[in-house]
């Protein structure tokens, strides 16, 4: 079991690791894999420092590590073995700024086995390294000279990107070539990459891009990331106490919200969908409650399937689920292009007429006065027999059902956030308690979104009566334009998630 | 038998071949052997058939590394590169062999495929073909592919280098010697004369095969890994005739040479450890199973470890063996004449190590070494009778081999032939009584029980 735990949680230390399920290491089963991904902050700089072994030097490392000789590694053996390594790692990086040796901490360490070939293991051992920046907010000349392992046959690989940093002079790629040594090059025959020195300059300014697919939290705002990462460590030190479960819970509800606020992952496309639907408070409540249970049950499913099998490649996973979502906005998108289509079309018939107002439910007036059919009540109205939803031109407010689409959307990518919530829950011994975690994460996110979609519906509601008590004119042509608008919101926002993801692919 | 083989007291003697590996002892030696045939094979594959030199890439790169990357560049440059394709299918042939480790044999396939694509039916691709199949243990393929080429080519030396190397593997000595003269004619180089080395001493004749391997350090002159190969398989063959000073000057040589030479350190470990010297032969072993964990090494250490009570490190040395072959099994390699003795001496199951011997001698009918790795088996497993023919078998060619000699010692023993057994006991004490460390215990006892004098070399704690 706890050799499980090691499994899962190495498994989303480096959040989607590309399963490798029982095939040849393609650079040998000899070889000793290093690469260093180098992020220059402000203030300091990180190294995430991952050691890859193939199948005959990862068993001499169990063989060393396992002080008593029973052939496994207990929780000791194997913390003294990744604390041990990564100190000794540390001190063959030898980083310098501006001339200065850097002595690098070691600040966390993971260690993680992957099937290999002919029933072995393959040994995975990540340091997360920092120094502290000597000058901080200035120019600063890096070097970084990897001298370990060197007799050792095998990739070699060094990344360095910046975060609210530039890095004007670099001759080290931003990206890795090898996705944190789990995607090694195969399509072609090629000797190891060989990248033991970097130099860098590196000054204040907008930070380089992403670091690499494999990086935990690289998919996160940097806050939630780091929020996360030490929740992680938290959670798999503390031995569980009501209040430390209580506080623990209470961390996933803001990590949760945390997430929902982020950028990206369609939240926005949500948000112009409730406002171009013109939805309820309690649909924008509905919204969040779709959202928030999609997610949980996804992150659900995929940390059971990751706890289980190694052969669940969650980073092939991600594009999947991430085109898929972006498909189903865009789909909901033209739905609502199209009946905003239509409604303009009778409305603009309506605005020929002057200011008759027809109660016929086709005005596009009658819907800025938004109250009245944002209502919950206008809901069992327009489910009542005789009103025809297909043809769109009878705009109704929004019905429950046409939530699930867009709820299903916004939740279908599980967050690597609450995945390591979850797993950090079965890392303390106790499934019930990731799950009960996930659930708060998913609450968080509800909150969140509610939240927000509630202040947008608000701000709708507040500006279309303005509109309507000072230029009744212009709200016509508001409540005509906006469905399009946001519609075409919709299905552009899901084409772009669609297609990052697709590019992510 | 012509003039270049004859030198000694036997009938001449025949090459060796990577495959080859024979037994513990001969893992090193072998492995090396196989890198000298793979430069060769490189060397034959830089020319086309027509005999006119192809450069390939920069000037001659020195490390088999070194011109693996130079080969790569080649073929991404110009993808349509047939012999840069070909050079490098025998560059990762000979790279797996060197370094035992098994994922370079399907680089090799795949390089060679590529070459296939581009020519097929080509010569130089088909004989790196046949090359492979050598290092994967498939002899009856690399003779049909050597037969293919020589056929067509008659004139191809390493052609006639691959059928020596598959005839000596499927025990048909005559045959192999047949080609390894013809090969001396058409190329008296460093290929051949290695192969000349191990047929005679498999003929049992050490002090040729010392010569031959002279003769090729002359050729080689000191440079490249050929060089430094030539050296260790010098050495080796030193050793076993019990020049142990002469022995580490070769492999001090080689190893200057080129330090990373695996083979060289096993040698010379092997020296530190037949003179007493085994926490020396320790250290040196496990720094260099630290950097290149290959089973000969790893069996030696283990051996030499548990000699000196440290069993649980012994069993972890084994533990890499094992490991190394369920890789090399993968990989498609047929590892069996190895495992099966190291399962006879270091496995706990008899009967499985019997049935690995059993698959050794059904792979190479006739060939002497996988005769006596079932007859060892056997021995193991308490059935001498059965075991008699098959020594008798092994010991057709009179080979000069101490660790054959006591296979065969305790066989008769076994079997309630002391005569013979005290005659075989008695020549492998005469060659090279420190022949292994880990058999010298058994190998008292048995001179004692047999009334022969023990050499001191048996008598060391």
């Amino acid at each position: 079991m706890r050799r499980l735990v090691a499994v899962a949680l190495g498994a989303i230390a480096a959040v989607a690791l590309l399963a490798w399920p029982a095939a040849a290491h393609p650079l040998g089963n000899f070889t000793t894999n290093t690469a260093a991904a180098i992020v220059v902050h402000p203030d300091r700089f990180a190294i995430t420092y991952v050691v890859d072994l193939a199948e005959i030097p990862a068993l001499q490392a169990v063989q060393r590590a396992d002080a008593d000789g029973n052939d496994t590694l207990d929780d000791a053996e194997s913390r003294r073995y990744r604390t041990q390594q990564c100190v000794t790692l540390a001190d063959g990086l030898q980083v310098e700024a501006d001339g200065t040796r850097m002595p690098l901490t070691v600040e966390r360490s993971e260690l993680a086995f992957r099937p290999g070939q002919a029933g072995l293991d393959t040994l995975r051992l990540t340091c997360a390294l920092r120094a502290a920046l000597p000058s901080p907010g200035s120019e600063t000349v890096l070097t970084l000279s990897d001298t370990n392992l060197a007799d050792r046959v095998g990739w070699r690989e060094i990344t360095a990107t910046g975060q609210g940093m530039t890095l004007p002079d670099s001759d080290v790629p931003t990206t890795s070539s090898s996705a944190q040594l789990t995607a090694y090059p195969q399509d072609q025959l090629q000797s190891p990459l060989d990248q033991r020195n970097a130099t860098l300059r590196v000054r204040p300014g907008p930070g380089s891009a992403f670091a690499g697919p494999a990086a935990l939290g690289n998919a996160l705002p940097s806050g939630v990331d780091r929020l996360a990462e030490s929740f992680t460590a938290l959670v798999s030190t503390r031995s569980l106490t009501p209040a430390f479960a209580l506080l623990a819970v209470g961390l996933a509800l803001l990590l949760g919200s945390l997430h929902a606020l982020a950028p990206g992952h369609g939240k926005t496309v949500v948000a112009a969908y409730l406002v171009g639907r013109e939805g309820s408070a309690q649909q924008a409540l509905g919204l969040g409650a779709t959202v928030a249970v999609t997610h949980t049950m996804g992150v659900l499913a995929l940390g059971v399937l990751l706890s289980v099998t190694d052969a669940i490649a969650p980073q092939r996973l991600y594009p999947l689920l991430g085109v898929a979502s972006g498909l189903l906005f865009a789909g909901v998108g033209l739905l609502l292009l199209r009946q905003a289509w239509w409604a303009r079309r009778s409305g603009g018939h309506d605005h020929v007429h002057g200011h008759e107002h027809p109660h016929d439910h086709a005005g596009g007036h009658d819907h800025a006065e938004g109250h009245e059919h944002a209502g919950g009540h206008d809901h069992s109205r327009d489910h009542s027999p005789g009103h025809d939803h297909s043809q769109g031109h009878a705009r109704p407010g929004l019905s429950w059902r046409s939530l699930v689409a867009p709820g299903l959307a916004g939740g279908l990518v599980p967050s690597p956030s609450a995945l390591v919530v979850l797993l950090g829950g079965i890392a303390l011994g106790r499934a019930w308690f990731g799950v009960t975690l996930v659930i708060a994460y998913g609450i968080g996110m509800a909150a969140a979104l509610v939240g927000a979609g509630y202040l947008l519906v608000r701000a709708r509601e507040r500006m279309a009566r303005r509109v309507a008590r000072h230029r009744p004119g212009r709200l016509v042509r508001l409540g005509q334009v906006l469905p399009l608008v946001t519609a075409a919101l919709v299905t552009t926002g899901g084409l772009v998630l669609a297609a990052r993801a697709m590019a992510g692919a | 038998m012509s003039n270049t083989l004859q030198t000694g007291r036997a009938p001449a003697g025949l090459p060796a071949r990577v495959p080859a590996r024979h037994h513990r002892g001969r893992l090193p030696a072998t492995a090396v052997v196989a890198m000298l045939i793979g430069l060769a094979l490189g060397r034959f594959l830089f020319a086309d058939a027509a005999g006119a030199p192809l450069t390939v890439g920069p000037a001659a790169p020195q490390t088999p590394q070194a011109r693996i990357a130079a080969l790569e560049a080649a073929v991404e440059a110009n993808p349509q590169d047939l012999s840069s394709w070909q050079a490098l299918g025998g560059a990762y042939t000979d790279r797996a062999i060197y370094s035992s480790d098994p994922t370079f044999y399907d680089l090799a396939n795949r390089a060679l495929d590529r070459a296939a694509e581009l020519e097929p039916g080509n010569l130089s691709t088909m004989l790196g073909r046949a090359n492979l199949s050598l290092s994967l243990h498939d002899f009856r393929s690399a003779r049909r592919l050597g037969t293919r080429v020589v056929d067509v080519d008659p004139f191809s030396a390493d052609a006639h280098g691959v059928l020596v190397d598959a005839e000596v593997e499927l025990g048909h000595y005559r045959a192999a010697t047949g080609h390894l003269e013809r090969m001396l004619e058409l190329d008296p180089g460093l290929p051949a004369l290695s192969r000349t080395s191990y047929l005679r001493e498999l003929h049992g004749d050490l002090d040729g095969a010392v010569l031959a391997l002279q003769q090729a350090d002359v050729a080689s002159a000191g440079r490249g890994p050929q060089a430094a190969t030539v050296l260790t398989l010098l050495g080796d063959a030193l050793r076993k005739r019990g020049d142990d000073d002469a022995a580490r000057a070769a492999y001090e040589r080689a190893l200057r040479i080129y330090p990373e030479l695996a083979a060289a350190e096993v040698g010379t470990a092997r020296l530190l450890a037949a003179s007493g010297d085994r926490r020396g032969a320790i250290q040196l072993l496990e720094a260099l199973t630290e950097r290149v964990p290959e089973p000969a090494a790893l069996t030696l250490l283990g051996e030499l470890l548990a000699l000196q009570g440290r069993d649980d490190e012994a069993g972890d040395a084994f533990a890499l063996v094992e490991a190394t072959a369920a890789l090399q099994r993968d990989a498609g390699q047929d590892t069996d004449l190895e495992m099966a003795l190291f399962a006879a001496d270091h496995g706990e199951d008899p009967a499985a190590a019997v049935r690995l011997g059993r698959r050794a001698w059904r792979d190479r009918p006739d060939n002497i070494y996988a005769a006596d790795a079932l007859a060892w088996t056997l021995h193991q497993a308490g059935r001498d009778r059965q075991a008699l023919p098959l020594m008798r078998n092994a010991l057709r060619l009179d080979t000069s081999d101490a660790l054959l000699r006591y296979h065969a010692a305790e066989v008769f023993a076994g079997a309630g032939r002391d005569q013979q057994a005290r005659r075989q006991l008695g020549e492998a004490r005469d060659t090279y009584p420190r022949f292994s460390p880990h058999h010298q215990p058994a190998a008292r006892a048995l001179a004692r029980r047999l009334g022969l004098r023990v050499p001191p070399a048996w008598t060391r704690p």
